[in-house]
């Protein structure tokens, strides 16, 4: 803070000594009255100080001002009110281009100079000149009839100031821009020697011209409009300044041609000339700077779209009314040239053919847009082309512009060959799908669709592109529809669409239709799609109908059958009882009466007769058992079983029980082996093992030893239990025969029985499930194996 | 108590009736049986009406019942005794051909005393009848009446 004191401080003490200096400088050519001069510098040094380096120096103004009015002609007061005027000249001229005239930089564009002229030198000096006349007039210095006279000299001073030496400080306070060549200094000294040998020709005294008085001020303008357009502000604004001494120095002494009788008139005069001259010449240099400024502009503006053109990915073409080309970028070289060399010259249609057809098509409908636009851009093509035996797809856009009234083209392109390839082969992939496929992008709307969705939905693709999926959908279901699709593409992934629901279709004329659809996203370059595979349920519907119809008729016609055994049981049921009672009754009474009859009349009877009556009493006997039996197969058959978790070894132990109490315990050698658990009727399982365990007793009599193995053995991957002795056996060709009912391989003279046991044993295995097979061979035993599930 | 109360046959067929008849003959049973030939024969002889109402007022010490009968069977009028207060508590003995095991639950489920299968064999026959006859004439004690 303190260095920025004791900057200001110092700032105003030289502005003060400067400006007191420049002011009596000015004074020494005051005519009309002691303080009001037509050569006025402190206010062109005042402008551009407070510019250039801050507001904050005004009481250096204030100061100079008043010492050079004190010092001069002026009291205390008129001295104050005189740099009162001078500083607040300064303050406001510094304000208003600060604000309006883009301050210190004023000098660079006509807009800002001419806005400086007004505010600066003509309204803020008007401030400085009425400030001074008036504190003179107060003070009784110049009297009413002089004050229009001196307030004009006053404010005229003041302006040239502002117009001479503003410009000269401030251009090389703030931009010199001179880059000094050895070219460049030759001419800034020849231009330095012409303008000062031209200057002193009209306005010194050394020849005629000046001395006559000849009006050849204008003799400067050639020599400053070259200053103007070749050097640059800073040396301009210094020809100016020489210009302006030399004719200041020249009509001082008497000579130019401005000099007249009084000397107020001729600096009037001078100044009046300088004034516009600056003008006319600040404001050239302004022009020339800023057209200087606008061509390096626009150099690094085309600097720039050259390398971004150079750069670009996309190849970028012009080309004229003839197909002229007028420029064409390095991509453009690439993709199009073929090693051909330069592009730009050549006519398109030479190595473009196929854009060279195209080229006016696009542009048919779109003169409207040109006219009204001056520019069209138009939809892009895609080209197929088949350039050095490869193919090229290009995808290109166009651009029209009028430019001097010729129809420029500018054609943007980029190769797609590899994409649009893959779309190729996608779209072929789809076309041989069986289904319709369809893809929709988030918006809903169909962007692909395979002919199979043309014939399924009766929309040509063309027209189905571009609409919304919903239109597939019955209108009864397409708001559900809207809010599925978009919780679809809230959290996307492959599944089959509405599982559980019977989905429909409905085609363009409005019939529906089954369909099943599966959903895949895709993430493609447009952002997420869902490919959506549709297929035509109805004859899978009409299929399952029938299926269904055939299975509903399948099951009545089994409840039939069922009823119809239902009834066949009871039928046999009935057979049954019948059997029970009606047929034992006979034999009964054939038994009772044959043997009452041996009993009654046994003696009569011969050996023969008595034969008869026995074989009689026999067969009726055997004829029961055979009922008996018979029943007993049957009741197997029909009664229910109750299944339950059944020990085999407990079952085998009550088996060995029932026949040793039915048979005595003949001498065998038993060797029975753990049999774990199984599941089944108990009571029927017992009547197996009984009958199987009975069968081996029975076979195996009359072996020394008779032996009887139980086990469990895996056969066939299966697991089963098994009887195995070394009986009589039998032959595996009779095996088959083995389980029919009343089926016997050995007489019943040999071994007793009625052939229904085995039988029995298959039919109880078989109604749990399970199997039952046998191996053996004549005298050498037999195995019998039983497997349950 | 009179143990020779007759013993009430109920029986249709007449060769049964001979040869049941012929085996108590033979197994000299004491007591005289009556022989009646259907369901309602037998009411008749128990609540001693029709035919039978002039017949000494004792009750049969068993009857012996056959299941197979034409008009009312064995098993039904087994039921109906056993609902009738005055006749429910004669012993009675189904005497039948069959087996089948849902006869002898049904016998026994109506109030059987005993279940008894007619041999075929005759010879087993009269050991049957010979054995029913002791047991029911001599051995088991019969309510009073």
């Amino acid at each position: 803070m303190r260095v920025k004191w004791a900057r200001t401080l110092i700032g105003c003490v030289l502005l003060t000594w400067v400006y007191f200096l420049a002011g009596k400088a000015g004074l020494l050519l005051a005519t009309v009255h002691p303080s009001a001069t037509a050569v006025w510098p402190p206010t062109g040094i005042s402008l551009a100080m407070l510019l250039v380096f801050g507001l904050e120096f005004w009481p250096g103004i204030l100061c100079g001002a008043f010492f050079v009015n004190l010092t001069t002609a002026g009291t205390v007061w008129t001295s104050l009110g005189i740099g009162m005027g001078n500083m607040l000249e300064a303050l406001i001229g510094t304000w208003l281009v600060g604000r309006f005239a883009g301050g210190a930089r004023m000098f660079e564009r006509p807009g800002t100079l001419f806005r400086f002229i007004v505010l600066a030198a003509c309204l803020a000096t008007a401030v400085s000149a009425s400030c001074g006349v008036g504190s003179l007039y107060l003070g009784g210095l110049v009297d009413a009839a002089n004050l229009q006279r001196v307030w004009l000299t006053w404010w005229l001073g003041d302006a040239a100031g502002a117009l001479i030496v503003t410009p000269f400080i401030l251009t090389w306070a703030v931009a010199p821009q001179l880059k000094w060549t050895r070219k460049f200094a030759m001419e800034v000294m020849l231009l330095g020697g012409v303008l000062t040998l031209v200057s002193l020709l009209a306005f010194s005294g050394w020849t005629t011209l000046g001395r006559d008085h000849l009006p050849m001020a204008h003799l400067c303008f050639p020599v400053l409009l070259w200053a103007g357009f070749r050097v640059g502000p800073c040396l301009s604004t210094t020809a100016m300044m020489i210009v302006s001494s030399i004719a200041l120095w020249g009509t001082v002494r008497g000579f130019g041609p401005f000099t007249v009788e009084s000397p107020l008139s001729s600096l009037f005069l001078l100044q009046a000339f300088m004034g516009s001259t600056a003008i006319v010449m600040l404001m050239l240099t302004a022009i020339v700077h800023e057209r200087g400024r606008i061509a390096a502009q626009l150099a690094t503006s085309e600097e720039r779209y050259r390398t971004v053109s150079d750069h670009a990915a996309d190849g970028i073409l012009s080309f004229d009314e003839r197909g002229k080309v007028l420029v064409a970028n390095q991509a453009a070289h690439r993709l199009l040239g073929n090693g051909s060399g330069e592009l730009a010259g050549r006519n398109l249609d030479d190595f473009f053919p196929e854009l060279g057809l195209k080229r006016q098509a696009p542009f048919e409908n779109s003169a409207a847009a040109v006219r009204l636009h001056g520019a069209a851009m138009l939809p892009h093509l895609t080209l197929d082309l088949f350039r050095g035996g490869r193919q090229q797809i290009l995808e290109v856009s166009f651009g029209r512009q009028v430019v001097e009234r010729r129809h420029v083209t500018v054609v943007v392109f980029r190769e797609v060959t590899h994409q649009k390839l893959m779309e190729r082969r996608l779209r072929v992939i789809l076309e041989s799908s069986p289904s319709a496929m369809i893809m929709v992008d988030r918006q809903g709307q169909v962007v692909m669709a395979n002919s199979q969705t043309e014939r399924l939905f009766g929309y040509p693709c063309p027209e189905l592109i571009g609409q919304r999926i919903e239109v597939l959908v019955p209108a009864a279901l397409r708001d559900r529809h809207l809010e599925n699709r978009e919780d679809f593409f809230r959290k996307p992934e492959v599944r089959p669409m509405g599982a559980g629901r019977d989905l429909h279709g409905q085609r363009k004329d409005g019939s529906e239709f089954p369909v099943e659809i599966a959903l895949n996203p895709i993430q493609t370059s447009e952002g997420l799609q869902v490919l959506a595979s549709i297929v035509d349920i109805t004859a899978r519907k009409k299929a399952d109908e029938e299926i269904r119809a055939l299975n509903e008729d399948l099951e009545r016609r089994v409840e039939q059958r069922t009823a119809e055994l239902i009834e066949a049981n009871h039928e046999l049921d009935a057979f049954c009882y019948s059997v029970s009672h009606d047929l034992r009754a006979p034999l009964r009474h054939i038994n009772g009466y044959i043997e009452a009859l041996m009993q009654d009349a046994g003696e009569r009877l011969t050996r023969e007769q008595l034969e008869y009556l026995k074989v009689v009493d026999e067969s009726s006997v055997r004829m029961s058992k055979l009922i008996d039996h018979l029943l007993s197969f049957s009741r197997m058959s029909r009664q229910p079983l109750q299944k339950d978790t059944i020990s085999m070894d407990e079952l085998v132990a009550d088996a060995r029980r029932l026949l040793r109490n039915r048979a005595g315990d003949p001498t065998i050698e038993w060797r029975i082996e753990p049999l774990g658990a199984a599941n089944g009727d108990r009571n029927l399982l017992l009547q197996v093992w009984a009958n199987l365990l009975g069968n081996a007793v029975k076979f195996t009599q009359g072996r020394t030893p008779a032996r009887i193995e139980i086990g469990r053995v895996t056969k066939a991957e299966k697991n089963a239990f098994f009887v195995k002795d070394n009986g009589v056996g039998f032959d595996m060709k009779h095996a088959h025969r083995l389980f029919g009912v009343f089926q016997r391989l050995h007489h019943t003279k040999e071994f007793e029985g009625l052939g229904i046991g085995l039988a029995i044993v298959q039919r109880i295995v078989q109604r749990h499930g399970g199997q039952v097979w046998a191996e053996g061979a004549p005298n050498q035993g037999a195995t019998f194996f039983i497997h349950l599930p | 108590m009179n143990l020779l109360r007759p013993i009430l046959l109920v029986e249709d067929d007449e060769r049964d009736i001979d040869l049941t008849l012929k085996a108590f003959q033979r197994s000299q049973v004491a007591n005289a049986i009556q022989v009646v030939r259907n369901g309602e024969e037998a009411f008749s002889y128990l609540r001693r009406t029709g035919a039978y109402a002039t017949r000494k007022a004792e009750h049969p010490v068993v009857v012996l019942l056959d299941v197979k009968m034409p008009k009312m069977d064995g098993l039904e009028l087994l039921g109906e005794l056993r609902k009738d207060a005055q006749l429910r508590l004669i012993p009675v003995v189904l005497l039948t051909s069959s087996r089948e095991r849902q006869d002898v639950r049904e016998g026994y489920r109506r109030g059987a005393n005993a279940y008894v299968v007619k041999p075929v064999k005759f010879t087993e026959f009269l050991e049957a009848i010979k054995y029913l006859g002791a047991f029911w004439t001599v051995l088991n004690v019969p309510p009073e009446f």
